[in-house]
């Protein structure tokens, strides 16, 4: 589907045409919804996030002034679902774990990237995820934040610093003694 | 910064980050039709509220009783949970015994196995012990499992103090349940 098809689904859906929803909810639901896995790293609560993005999404539409600017308006959804995600659970991730609490996380073969990604302030991670694993132009990641493309470039660079600094340090818990007893 | 720092610095990140990236990675096929059915209900229910009152009140009671039977439910399944084949990291705290603590030992049953990427070796190993200021630092211990079968298993930690006393042991029972008999799992927190 080219730009300009893309512009008359939004026009109709904005008109309220229940089939232009359906069509831009398949044209954007894996975008969204690979931005939000990136960003909450678990697959559930992606999906919730975006699925409340594309219900927001369309229940304002008819706020949205320039068609075009459906993608980035959008993910500017998707960022503040994303936030206010953040905002809910930060007192329970930042809660030592307490005598004879187990903290149980299915383990994947990235933990240690997600962990340092997931330790950068949201709007580092949400450059990160847009420019450097989606591929999003400066532009454009820096319209869904809502910065200056040169206030984009800064916050990106400070960004990549801090998280290579991180990985590039980065050493689990060392298990050099391990012995069979 | 000049141009060329700043791209090689783009290309480490997006190298370290590619490890990340899924090309698999779409959202569940019924997410678009629970959009689509919001919106129906959305409608549906401003045309039916009178009537919607009016089955509420009779069949709250029975409501109740169901939300009490699953509440019952929930409660009394809360267990640790893995899945067969995959990896699982716990966490155990500690913190009170921590300042106290020379060593861990950490005790694996039959079909259970530990996994480090940076230590592969570990995978071997049936009996791990940890020692260090770092134990003592973190408050809690940090152990990558994973088993070949799924059932109950236990696993045993000791905790020792500097002249090798045992200070504490604990036996973490977790549930492994054959993969893909049920949704994904989710990270929690549970007293033990």
């Amino acid at each position: 589907m080219d730009f300009q098809q893309s512009i008359q689904l939004v026009l109709r859906a904005k008109a309220g045409d229940r089939s232009a929803f359906s069509e831009l909810i398949d044209l954007y639901q894996t975008a969204l919804f690979r931005f939000c896995f990136y960003l909450c790293r678990d697959q559930s609560r992606a999906e919730d996030l975006s699925q409340n993005t594309l219900i927001k999404a369309f229940e304002k539409i008819h706020k949205l002034q320039e068609a075009e600017k459906f993608r980035p308006w959008l993910f500017q959804i998707a960022r503040h679902e994303f936030l206010d995600f953040v905002r809910s659970h930060k007192r329970e991730e930042i809660r030592p774990i307490a005598d004879d609490e187990v903290v149980q996380t299915p383990h994947e073969q990235d933990l240690e990237v997600r962990e340092i990604l997931a330790a950068l302030d949201s709007d580092s991670q949400i450059c990160l995820v847009l420019v450097d694993m989606e591929g999003y132009s400066y532009a454009e990641a820096a319209e869904i934040i809502g910065i200056s493309e040169d206030a984009l470039r800064s916050r990106l660079h400070r960004a990549r610093k801090e998280f290579l600094d991180k990985y590039e340090k980065t050493e689990t818990l060392k298990l050099p003694k391990a012995s069979t007893l | 910064m000049n141009f060329n720092d700043s791209q090689d610095l783009a290309k480490r990140t997006q190298g370290a980050l590619a490890s990340l990236k899924s090309a698999s990675l779409t959202p569940s096929p019924f997410m678009k039709t629970r959009i689509l059915a919001h919106f129906e209900e959305q409608s549906q229910k401003i045309k039916s509220r009178s009537k919607f009152w009016f089955w509420s009140f009779s069949t709250s009671g029975g409501v109740f009783s169901l939300a009490l039977i699953a509440w019952i439910y929930l409660i009394s399944s809360v267990t640790l949970q893995g899945v067969e084949g995959e990896e699982l990291l716990l966490r155990y705290g500690y913190q009170t015994l921590a300042p106290q603590i020379a060593s861990v030992e950490v005790v694996l049953p039959e079909g259970v196995n530990f996994h480090s990427r940076r230590h592969p070796h570990v995978r071997d190993l049936k009996v791990l012990k940890i020692s260090g200021e770092r134990v003592r630092k973190l408050g809690y211990l940090p152990v990558v499992v994973r088993s070949d079968t799924p059932g109950k298993k236990n696993i045993h930690f000791i905790f020792r103090d500097e002249g090798g006393k045992v200070l504490k042991e604990k036996h973490l029972r977790i549930q492994f349940r054959h993969k893909g008999s049920s949704a994904s799992l989710k990270p929690m927190r549970l007293p033990t």
